[in-house]
């Protein structure tokens, strides 16, 4: 009798550790914004500003560190467009928590404009080699800077010391943008709602546009530069958002 | 007898050129006229061509005292605008072009010059009314200037092309900017070429 009930809870226990282990999942799936000021948060759930995307994954169970979510498209961004974006920055930071970072060039690079976004993870392993469900995040709005084209420069065709500067926005601007050259502030002015110009009186013989600077700020207040220089976030020191 | 014809033809061509209205031998050095303001602006331009724009625009602003028809008039008032639109700008030759333009077709391009400069979209229309007053939507148009300045047929059609460009005029625009490319110009000019071969591509048409 007593042989009997010891076989029988060794296979239940068994029975329960194949069939009902714990199988590894996302308990938390979040992009944040961790830019200061983000002021627009108070009133968008879930809207930030893409000039750098934290993203964060926390597992029920420790995971295997050495299965990078960084390849293989494992964590990916898609956009409202459809295009997607593998996110090739993040480690784990404990054995059940992973960081990861778009900065903004990254992002530009693959989509300009406002508009949705969603994060996907897929192909996570635990470390008793089980693998997770696949696991898509809500829906957050993404609120890229502006955007300038490489403004074109040129002499008046008639009059040659008189410059000619135009520049194209990705998004509508609060106010036309700041242009500058060589220290000078140019007016500009709208041409439409998108295309901007201004004229410049200059005593030289030719002008770079290498010489020129663009800035203008968007109608959720995020400023965009011409030439960009954004730096990439700093994986290496994340910083948790509860 | 053939002899005393030539001698004669000499003499009188020597009469013409010093004997009527005096002569005026002007800062170019190789040149005498009959009329002593034409003489004084071509001199003024002359300055202005060499790039001494406060020059030219003394020079111009003197003639102003002088008793002027009223096409001198114009062209005086025309290279006032010019000389300051080179020294100071051509936001500042407004009021110099208006004077000229109903005598001087440098001044009506001058004009919508500053029309293109004051990058204003509301305004844009005016300095097209100048050019297509001179003709210039014409794409065989051929320009000369009326003063001795640098103005050619190449620059009078991009200028078009740019004003129609940002009226939002793309199908004109593009072919002013052909126009100005296929032009026959003496001495073609690569800002204007490079300006629009930019703006072709910006019109997203090809020939």
């Amino acid at each position: 009798m007593l042989k009997n009930t010891l076989i029988l809870i060794v296979f239940a226990i068994i029975f329960n550790s194949v069939c009902f282990a714990e199988l590894p999942k996302v308990i938390r799936l979040a992009i944040t914004d961790p830019t200061p000021n983000n002021s627009h948060g108070a009133f968008l759930p879930s809207y930030f500003k893409a000039g750098m995307l934290m993203i964060e994954i926390e597992f029920n169970k420790d995971m295997d560190n050495k299965v990078k979510l960084t390849e293989k498209n494992r964590v990916l961004l898609t956009f409202s467009g459809g295009q997607t974006l593998p996110v090739t920055k993040g480690e784990y930071i404990t054995s059940t928590y992973w960081v990861g970072a778009v900065d903004e060039n990254t992002i530009i690079s693959n989509y300009s404009h406002n508009g949705k976004i969603y994060l996907t993870v897929d192909g996570a392993i635990d470390t008793e080699g089980q693998k997770i469900k696949s696991e898509k995040s809500a829906i957050y709005y993404l609120d890229i800077s502006p955007r300038f084209s490489t403004p074109k420069i040129f002499p008046n065709p008639v009059s040659p010391h008189d410059y000619i500067v135009s520049v194209d926005s990705s998004e509508e601007l609060q106010a036309p943008p700041q242009l500058m050259i060589r220290g000078k502030v140019v007016e500009m002015k709208a041409i439409s709602a998108l295309s901007f110009i201004g004229t410049i009186h200059l005593n030289d013989d030719s002008v770079s546009v290498t010489q020129l600077r663009v800035s203008g700020t968007d109608l959720q207040g995020n400023v965009g530069h011409w030439p960009e220089s954004i730096d990439d976030f700093p994986v290496s020191a994340p910083r948790r958002v509860r | 007898m053939k002899k005393l014809i030539f001698l004669f033809l000499i003499i009188f061509v020597m009469f013409i050129n010093h004997g009527c209205g005096g002569s005026t031998l002007g800062n170019t050095g190789f040149s005498t006229y009959t009329d002593p303001e034409k003489s004084y602006i071509d001199d003024a331009w002359y300055i202005y061509n060499k790039g001494n724009y406060a020059s030219a625009k003394q020079k111009f602003n003197s003639m102003l005292e002088s008793n002027l028809s009223a096409k001198q008039e114009a062209d005086t008032y025309c290279g006032l605008g010019f000389a300051t639109a080179m020294e100071e700008g051509i936001l500042e030759s407004k009021e110099y072009f208006e004077k000229a333009k109903d005598n001087n077709a440098d001044a009506k391009v001058g004009l919508a010059a500053y029309y293109l400069s004051l990058a204003d979209k509301t305004q844009f229309y005016k300095g097209i009314k100048e050019l297509e007053e001179l003709g210039i939507q014409n794409v065989d148009k051929k320009y000369s200037p009326s003063n001795n300045n640098d103005l050619n047929s190449a620059k009078v059609h991009t200028l078009l092309g740019l004003l129609y460009y940002y009226s939002g005029r793309f199908n004109e625009a593009y072919e002013q900017f052909n126009a100005a490319k296929t032009i026959n110009e003496p001495s073609p000019d690569s800002n204007i070429k490079a300006v629009t071969d930019a703006f072709i591509s910006n019109t997203g048409m090809t020939k």
